[in-house]
């Protein structure tokens, strides 16, 4: 993996005639261009939630109407809501740390073991994050209602940990596969038992990688909709209040003031995830990516 | 030394056993909460009056799911939309990747940072926003004179754009990081032989990230043939697409068996795919 | 057919809401203007218990629900929304649980009882069943084989909601959702039972409830063919308001309630009666089979408070639906009882009645077609 330390890649070759530098200009106004429109692309459709968040109507259509924030405060006095939020937070808050923790033991033993069968195992680790979740969803909602499971927050808890925990084996896999073995067998060679070299060599290694899956396994929980839609029973999580209060009509422009402000919450915590994978070491920011394909 | 060789030696002997051990739990939940309920809506699609599993078996119901033409209307509807989404993606996501590796300096970051982002944020209410931006008197038509076009929403091209929106960031991130593997002196090898900016790309820069490129096919197209959220949304009559189509199989008309034999067809079709992807993916590969 | 909720699944446990009552006078909801059971509990407070309530959601809209909570305050409510009868029906089936049950006579009332989703309810513990209109009690499903399982509660009309500025002269039929004039830019409820109603009516055909099979391909084609007509088919009450305030509709089937909220939102909309019929859609409550009887007490509770006089004008100011309890008469204002046309339930021109059509699934599975082609 190579980092450059200058820009390159295709280029043209020197020196710089004139011809040279206006086709150099109008491949940096080109390059421009294309980031604006797909910045406006990836943005435009928040922005435009963040000015009708302050618009003093329930439609989600112009003329805009005039400007208030009152609807921060309904959202703020809306009891649903609030025990949506709650429950969104108090499933994701169950659901990370199970996802890490189970999401480490696979990677683990996909990584650290040969034996047969391990691709099998390592195919049905891989299997939720490849297949749709419409699929697992409905799966799981016959598969509660078959065996009278009551649907509630647990089932979607339960579900939610088996699609998001394959994201952290994906990611801390990857930082282990990295991993030099010479630093544990040097460290075993110094007489250190295998369980100071866990707390001592390898954790704080993987560190940044089991940081950063927390808080993407956090964001996966909090956000899942498909999931939870068909494995919710009586409560509402944050995303499913969503989806249903937009077509209420008294509350669609509460959904769009909450949606900003959780929004803003969320920019903090994905900002702090990338940071540590960049401190992890350079090539850190590829360990989001599968590492089953890059051996 | 020779303590620690033993001591190597010991735990790699070791290792089946200790495979077993760390990988109980992962494994153990995923066939409860992940294989059973497989397992359990094949079941329903193969019983003749689900969700009694003890009405006989049969077949009918994947031969309904199967032969009707409506689902086949809806099967080629589908695979319109989300092959040319997932074409547009590519069409965006290699320039994109290429500048994040090897143009932005320091943006680099900051542009991944702007790509997760804009994934994570108000799922949901976000395509309602598509609404304003591509409907009668919404923005795109007030930026375009002349009467008001009316395709731009409720259509199959609304569900295009917004699908591609959407999946931008996945789509983006594994071909990014296959780009970073590359090893930019070979394009400057490429310059010295003298070939221009398509050929260095045609031959250098595409295949290199072919595996990133059948990576986010994985991650991207399966997920995107099977969204109902967006077709509803943004739609219109037009669109119905498969996501839906199952949906309503099982939360409207109650039929169980078309619901689960349709789902299960699904599940065989994105396996069938991911493993066709990752083996040409490999395929692809040059070894190091 | 009551304001069209979305497809949400999930509902909140809304826990110790104490909130100002719209017009609550005390504990009458408890007293008896009849019989009297022997075993209800007078003391309202004294109800204790959890209902798992299955309701379109404005069943439980917080200000319309304020007043149960304060009028019990020891039973705890929670909720789960369905999108459509249908979707109830399918999710119970497949072992979803619920106490308390919201249903439409013209949709899934009937299916419902002979299904086995309700259980009979004994009219002696409801305390306002003989003040209801009787033509509510005659609703199919109500009651069956001398049987009542469903509680009446509301009902109202749906007919054509149109853009005065845009559409005129005035639409007098249903056969003007399928003018030329408006391709493009109708809308269509996404519901079975509407959208084919609305296609036979346009037709010509007079009793589309009892449609053959073959009328019913016909209507079915006839959707199909003119599926272009529709700008989308709408789900909810918030989405008609967006589309006809975005101008991507100048008319489409509706419901009295929202040509007033709409012209609050700017937009000059009327509602107008169909020429060939206005439908009308009834709604009430019954009581899951499968209830812990620990909590049965506090179910009756809550149907009683449903249909009680002050819950019942709430619905009747707030969206201008139809009572069932007539004393509600004795409370409302002449302008609500004008609004809501609350004297006369069903006693109105032309209207369909609400009532299932006898091929019901086959018509849910004629509009899924319609839509999947």
């Amino acid at each position: 993996m190579a980092q450059a330390a200058q820009p390159a890649g295709l280029g043209v070759a020197a020196p710089e005639t004139v011809r040279a530098r206006t086709r150099r200009a109008t491949n940096v106004a080109l390059w421009r261009g294309f980031l604006v429109v797909v910045f406006l692309a990836l943005f435009g459709p928040l922005l435009i939630l963040l000015l009708f968040a302050f618009n003093d109507s329930n439609v989600l259509a112009f003329p805009l109407e005039g400007f208030t924030a009152h609807w921060f405060v309904d959202a703020w006095r809306d009891t649903l809501l609030r025990q949506a939020l709650l429950n969104s937070f108090g499933v994701a808050f169950v659901v990370a740390p199970l996802c890490l923790v189970l999401g480490t033991l696979a990677a683990f033993g996909l990584t650290r073991f040969r034996f047969r069968g391990r691709a099998a195992i390592g195919g049905l680790v891989g299997a939720p994050l490849i297949l749709p979740w419409l699929v697992i969803g409905i799966a799981a909602l016959m598969a509660y209602g078959r065996l009278h499971i009551a649907l509630s927050l647990r089932t979607v808890i339960a579900s939610q940990t088996i699609c998001t925990f394959p994201l952290v084996t994906a990611i801390v896999s990857a930082q282990l596969f990295r991993f030099q073995r010479v630093q544990e067998e040097a460290a075993i060679d110094l007489g250190c038992s295998r369980l100071q070299v866990l707390r001592h060599v390898i954790l704080p290694h993987i560190a940044p990688a089991l940081a950063a899956s927390a808080i993407f396994a956090f964001t996966w929980s909090f956000n899942n909709f498909e999931i939870s839609f068909f494995t919710i029973g009586f409560q509402q999580t944050f995303p499913i209040w969503v989806y249903s209060s937009v077509r209420n009509p008294d509350h669609t422009a509460i959904v769009n003031a909450i949606s900003i402000v959780i929004s803003v919450v969320q920019v903090g915590l994905i900002y702090a995830a990338l940071r540590l994978l960049r401190r992890g070491g350079g090539d850190a920011t590829t360990a989001v990516i599968p590492a089953e394909v890059f051996p | 030394m020779a303590a620690a060789t033993t001591s190597i030696a010991r735990a790699r002997r070791r290792s089946p056993r200790g495979a077993f051990g760390i990988l109980f739990a992962p494994v153990t939940l995923l066939i409860v909460f992940f294989l059973a309920p497989m397992a359990i809506m094949l079941a329903m699609s193969i019983v003749r009056f689900p969700p009694n599993l003890s009405s006989g078996y049969t077949t009918s119901h994947y031969a309904a799911v199967l032969s009707d033409p409506f689902n086949l209307k809806i099967a080629w509807t589908t695979l319109f939309i989300g092959t040319t989404a997932m074409a547009i993606m590519l069409a965006i996501a290699l320039p994109l990747a290429y500048f994040m590796v090897f143009r932005a300096g320091r943006w680099e970051l900051f542009i991944l940072l702007s790509l997760v982002l804009a994934d994570e944020l108000a799922p949901v209410v976000k395509i309602f926003a598509w609404q304003v931006i591509l409907g009668r008197q919404g923005i795109m038509n007030w930026l375009i004179p002349g009467p008001p076009i009316e395709w731009l929403l409720f259509s199959r091209f609304a569900v295009i754009v917004t699908l591609a929106a959407t999946y931008i960031t996945y789509t983006t991130i594994p071909i990014y990081a296959s780009m970073k593997a590359i090893d930019p002196s070979m394009f400057e090898s490429a310059v010295d032989l003298g070939a221009g900016w398509w050929t260095q790309a045609r031959k250098i820069l595409i295949p290199l990230s072919a595996p990133g490129i059948f990576v986010a096919m994985i991650l991207v197209y399966v997920p995107m043939l099977t969204d109902f959220v967006t077709a509803d949304i943004v739609g219109g009559t037009g669109s119905y697409m498969m996501g839906q189509r199952v949906r309503d199989l099982i939360l409207s008309l109650g039929d169980w068996g078309a619901g689960a034999a349709l789902n299960f067809v699904l599940l065989v079709l994105a396996l069938v795919f991911s493993l066709a992807a990752y083996r040409l993916g490999k395929l692809n590969r040059i070894d190091r | 057919m009551t304001r069209r909720a979305p497809r949400a699944i999930a509902v909140l446990a809304v826990m110790g809401i104490v909130a100002a009552a719209c017009s609550n006078n005390g504990s009458s909801g408890t007293t008896p203007s009849g019989e009297s059971s022997s075993s209800a509990p007078t003391n309202p407070a004294e109800i204790t218990g959890t209902i798992r309530l299955l309701s379109y959601t404005d069943g439980f809209d917080p200000d319309y629900v304020a007043s149960f909570h304060k009028e019990y305050p020891n039973i705890k409510l929670e909720t789960a929304a369905m999108g459509s009868n249908e979707e109830a029906v399918a999710k119970l089936q497949a072992g979803f649980e619920a106490d308390v049950i919201n249903s439409c006579v013209d949709e899934a009332t009937l299916e419902m009882v002979q299904k086995g989703l309700y259980m009979p309810l004994d009219t002696s513990r409801l305390t306002h069943w003989n003040d209801l209109f009787p033509s509510m009690k005659e609703l199919t499903g109500v009651q069956v084989d001398g049987k009542v399982y469903m509680e009446p509660v509301d009902a109202g009309t749906a007919g054509i909601v149109y853009n005065a500025d845009e559409v005129s002269p005035a639409p007098t039929s249903w056969k003007d959702l399928f003018d030329p004039r408006w391709q493009g830019r109708t809308g269509l409820e996404d519901i079975a039972i509407t959208a084919l109603m609305v296609g036979a009516l346009a037709n010509g055909i007079s009793d589309p409830l009892h449609m053959t099979d073959d009328q019913l391909n016909t209507v079915k084609q006839f959707m199909i063919d003119h599926k272009s007509q529709f700008r989308t088919f709408w789900k909810g009450d918030a989405t008609l308001k967006s589309l006809f305030k975005s101008g991507e509709i100048v008319i489409s089937s509706g419901y009295p309630d929202n040509a007033n909220s709409l012209q609050a939102e700017g937009v000059n909309a009327k509602f107008v009666v169909a020429s060939e019929g206005q439908f009308l859609w009834a709604c009430g409550y019954g009581i899951s089979p499968n209830i812990d009887p620990a909590n049965l007490d506090a179910a009756y509770a809550l149907l009683n408070w449903y249909a009680s006089p002050e819950a019942e004008l709430y619905e009747a100011a707030t969206w201008n639906y139809q009572v069932a309890n007539q004393k509600t008469l004795d409370i409302a204002s002449a302008d609500v009882i004008k609004a809501a046309s609350l004297e006369a339930p069903f006693h109105l021109e032309n209207a369909i009645p609400a009532s299932p059509p006898e091929n019901r699934e086959a018509w849910v599975a004629a509009w899924n077609e319609v839509k999947a082609s």
